[in-house]
């Protein structure tokens, strides 16, 4: 339903922009104007609305988003690969997300009131109010340009990744990875400790976690069985709704980490005007974000009984 | 309104929100007079460029040798009046929708509402990324219109819940079995009480759109380049990272400080405005 | 008899902001192995808080329970037990059960997973005869189907049946008392009679004593041996049941006796106590009852009374034990 929407909608940003794929293509190459009208009518850029957008929609369904000019090859080729790349920025940067902000929001919610808490609140708050992009330069700035510990961007080094071990390799790729995932983890980590360190205060409170208590468990046991797996309920409904800004994120860290995803593609692509990459990107975004609320949907069945009644 | 200065007053995180924002905004109209210099005008391009904060440039200069300080303050009447003016934009569209929907019930509200939920599972930035390059050279109220356009549909799921428990409300009843039309019980009573929700979702969507038109004008599909934008400073700032880390950091600063200003005011009008919530 | 559990001057405070609530202010009372002790009062009274004080559940802050407090169980001051050791006194020596069987249980665990971590905390025993021994508790708290039961989720099951899993849950190691605050009130009527007499077989059965926390007197006259009746955060009478209920000694005593529904002698209208409970921020000077009290004289206004022995076995927080003749009829 989302990605028709977001098929739909692209189709129709595209016919209401002003001139046609070709237009650009012929601004670069300068083709003769005959050689255009043929090719107009080979991608059927003179027939009427509809059939175009019957025909758009096929093709989309088949996962044909057309040809790209700017690269000379199909714009799901283009695509597919980069998007290993981006997949694994944004799985980096989830874990980084989930796994630092619940810990911090956990963590503070037990130092209630305390110097730490506080500390951390004021942090992710500026964390939180933080350009993602701004975040990176500054990371960049700081690791990168002064220290030195991490490479600029890129996803290796092209120099000597060829030469390298296959530890080598892995080593190069971790050591590429890390700024642009913190960057990207990091905002969304702020939000999700903001949740959890509510979630949890609110949990801490409720009668069960005063029975565990009373029962004789360890403060350990009281706090991992019976709070923090109810205080991550909400926390996972997040989950879902972190999809599209991650996605939004992603654009702007590939772009400053020179990072070859679809994020990176798709900036690319709208500055020298390829349609059919932008279309293309666009619709995976949507798939990723129906399939990333899937996703949160299936953790919160596992994750909260009582949604499981029909089983 | 004094009333309720008082309070935001009392609250520390509330005051330390109304201080930042309002020093921003009067920095902000105040620019031509405080800014030491023409943000545009290049001062010196055979020796002035990429000084570093002195005295003479507080924040330094950049490739261009132009004041980054003036550029900055600028930048801040740039990004803040794209800010209010969408969120206008933003606050009446979904106000519109959520009352409509809140309304109306049945078929519209489920049709309306279905179509929130799809427009906010599109990431946003990408959203305008295309619309917004598309058209190549968006102005600034192009601009404007479309940050407002995508930007409302958190609101009218505020404004669309607050309708359906003020429907509820006796009051509302008892004007209806008075016989009060539905317009002018839209607007004489319903009104009124969905201000408070409405300036919160404001305020905090103030700070969002600041950092989504930072975004677009990093990316270049922004305020177009002559003018300054926070987001555009930094973009030029990044090529020279390594030569002037300042062009790149003091914009940033100026994000950060007004977004968190709103944030921060935002939570404070939330809990003043509206006591259930604490 | 020497007591099981002896409670010498409890007193439990709540600050916010900058007022402080003494919500229980120096209660003291013993709990004589196998017998059963009610302790009555309205909401506000401290009953609840006094309860929860007993193994330090209380949330600190903004809860305090004062230094000089006692709560000995056999012979150890449970208030300056390390967390360590008092870890395996609740749950094992004394167990709780609640008033809201809803709440009080974890929504994501199984019933079966939670009685057998009361098990696992303080035994040594293996996973299989933790989930075995769970299945007979539920079996004898009189649960259908313990097999199937044990691995449902505590929103699958009625209040009573959650209440029943909770009281499973606190005689898994088979305590030697079981305080109950409230353990019917969440419940419907026919209910309430059922678990209650369950209580009553189990503490037979068990040999334990029982705590019993209500507001409802009639609850505490069919199972208590001794009951308490708390008012502003003390305990204003205490003695053997039947004396107590056939001679009050405190107004208060007497006036929620009057107030109470009688099935023998049913009237048209219950009387009510004139006021309120006062706020635990502000009690009164003197005795805490004196403003609702119709009995009352200067002295207390002045001086609060401390408990005074009756010739009826009960104590008294009332000047008229020491002056019957103000009683006034």
């Amino acid at each position: 339903m989302i990605v028709f929407l977001v098929a739909t909608l692209t189709f129709v940003l595209l016919q209401v922009a002003p001139g046609d794929p070709l237009t650009r293509a012929s601004e670069i190459t300068l083709v003769p104007q005959q050689v255009l009208e043929q090719q107009r009518r080979n991608f059927g850029l003179d027939r009427p609305v509809h059939v175009q957008y019957a025909r758009y929609l096929a093709n989309v369904a088949r996962g044909d988003f057309g040809y790209s000019f700017r690269e000379h090859r199909p714009a799901a080729a283009a695509i597919a690969e980069r998007i290993p790349n981006t997949l694994l920025l944004a799985a980096a940067a989830l874990v980084i997300t989930f796994a630092l902000g619940i810990l911090i929001g956990a963590l503070q919610a037990t130092r209630r009131g305390s110097a730490a808490d506080e500390l951390l609140s004021l942090t992710s708050l500026t964390l939180y109010s933080m350009p993602v992009f701004w975040l990176g330069v500054m990371l960049l700035l700081l690791f990168g340009v002064t220290l030195g510990w991490f490479p600029a961007g890129g996803v290796v080094d092209d120099a000597i990744y060829p030469y390298l071990s296959p530890l080598g390799r892995l080593g190069n790729r971790l050591h590429h990875l890390i700024l642009p995932a913190v960057t990207l983890g990091a905002v969304g980590a702020a939000a999700t400790a903001r949740y959890q360190r509510a979630a949890m205060l609110d949990v801490v409170g409720q009668d069960f976690v005063r029975t565990a208590r009373a029962k004789g468990l360890r403060e350990r046991a009281v706090f991992f069985r019976h709070a923090l797996r109810n205080a991550l309920l909400p926390v996972i409904t997040l989950f879902g709704l972190f999809f599209p800004l991650l996605l939004s994120g992603s654009v702007l860290v590939e772009t400053v980490f020179a990072w070859p995803g679809i994020g990176k593609l798709a900036v690319d692509a709208i500055h020298g005007r390829d349609y059919a990459v932008v279309t293309a990107v666009a619709i995976i975004a949507a798939i990723m974000v129906v399939v990333g609320n899937l996703l949160a949907d299936l953790l919160y069945r596992l994750a909260d009984p009582r949604t499981r009644e029909a089983q | 309104m004094t009333r309720l200065l008082r309070g935001l007053w009392l609250e520390r995180q509330a005051r330390w929100g109304l201080v930042l924002v309002a020093a921003l905004c009067g920095l902000a109209v105040l620019a031509p007079w405080i800014a030491p210099y023409d943000p545009a005008a290049q001062l010196d391009l055979a020796q002035g460029q990429y000084l570093a904060p002195s005295t003479l440039h507080p924040f330094g200069t950049d490739f261009y040798s132009r004041d980054l300080l003036s550029r900055v303050l600028y930048g801040a009447r740039i990004s803040l009046s794209i800010a209010f003016l969408s969120v206008l934009v933003s606050i009446t569209v979904g106000t519109a929708v959520g009352m409509t929907a809140g309304l109306a019930g049945g078929a519209v509200d489920r049709l309306l509402m279905r179509g929130v939920d799809a427009a906010l599972a599109v990431p946003r930035v990408f959203l305008l990324l295309v619309v917004v390059a598309l058209w190549e050279g968006v102005s600034v109220t192009g601009l404007i219109v479309v940050l407002g356009l995508t930007s409302w549909f958190g609101t009218s799921r505020i404004v669309r819940a607050e309708v359906l428990s003020l429907r509820q409300r006796t009051y509302i009843t008892a004007a209806r079995a008075l016989g009060v039309g539905p317009r002018r019980l839209a607007l004489r009573h319903l009104l009124p009480n969905l201000a408070a929700p409405v300036i919160v979702a404001a305020t905090l969507g103030i700070g969002q759109i600041i950092l989504i038109e930072a975004s677009l004008s990093y990316l270049g599909v922004g305020v177009p380049p002559p003018t300054p934008s926070w987001g555009s400073i930094i973009q030029e700032g990044q090529q020279a990272l390594a030569v002037a880390p300042w062009v790149a950091t003091f914009p940033g600063l100026a994000i950060v400080a007004t977004v968190i200003g709103f944030s921060l005011l935002g939570d404070g009008l939330r809990d003043t405005l509206d006591p259930t919530t604490r | 008899m020497k007591p099981l559990l002896r409670v010498r001057g409890l007193r439990t405070s709540f600050k916010t902001g900058r007022t402080v609530a003494r919500a229980v202010d120096d209660v003291s009372f013993d709990l004589l192995p196998g017998e059963t002790l009610g302790i009555v009062g309205e909401s506000g009274s401290g009953k609840t808080v006094t309860a929860l004080s007993l193994l330090r559940l209380i949330q600190t802050p903004p809860g305090h329970i004062a230094e000089e407090s006692v709560v000995e169980y056999n012979g150890v001051n449970l208030l300056e037990l390390p967390a360590k050791e008092l870890r395996r006194v609740r749950g094992a020596e004394i167990s709780m059960v609640f008033q809201e069987p809803t709440t009080s249980l974890n929504p994501v665990l199984t019933v079966g997973s939670q009685i057998a971590e009361t098990l696992r905390a303080h035994r040594v025993i293996s996973r299989r005869s933790a989930a075995a021994r769970t299945i007979g508790l539920l079996r004898r708290v009189g649960i259908p189907e313990p097999e199937i039961r044990t691995r449902h989720y505590p929103h699958q099951m009625s209040g009573g049946m959650q209440q029943r899993v909770m009281i499973a849950m606190a005689l898994a190691c088979e305590p030697k008392i079981l305080i109950a605050d409230e353990p019917t009130t969440a419940l419907d009527v026919t209910i309430q009679a059922q678990i209650l007499e369950l209580l009553a077989d189990l503490k037979r059965q068990l040999g334990m004593a029982m705590l019993l926390i209500t507001h409802d007197l009639g609850v505490v006259a069919g199972i208590a041996d001794r009951v308490a009746v708390m008012y502003g955060g003390q305990i204003v009478e205490e003695g053997p049941t039947a004396a107590l209920f056939t001679n009050p000694a405190h107004p208060y005593t007497e006036a929620l006796l009057r107030a109470a529904p009688r099935l023998d002698a049913p009237t048209a209208r219950l009387p009510v106590i004139p006021g309120a409970v006062p706020p635990a921020t502000r009690w009164p000077t003197g005795c805490r009852f004196h403003p609702r009290c119709r009995h009352a004289w200067e002295r207390c206004t002045a001086e609060p009374p401390p408990p005074l022995a009756t010739p009826t076995e009960q104590r008294a927080r009332c000047w008229l034990v020491d002056e019957p003749v103000r009683r006034k009829p």
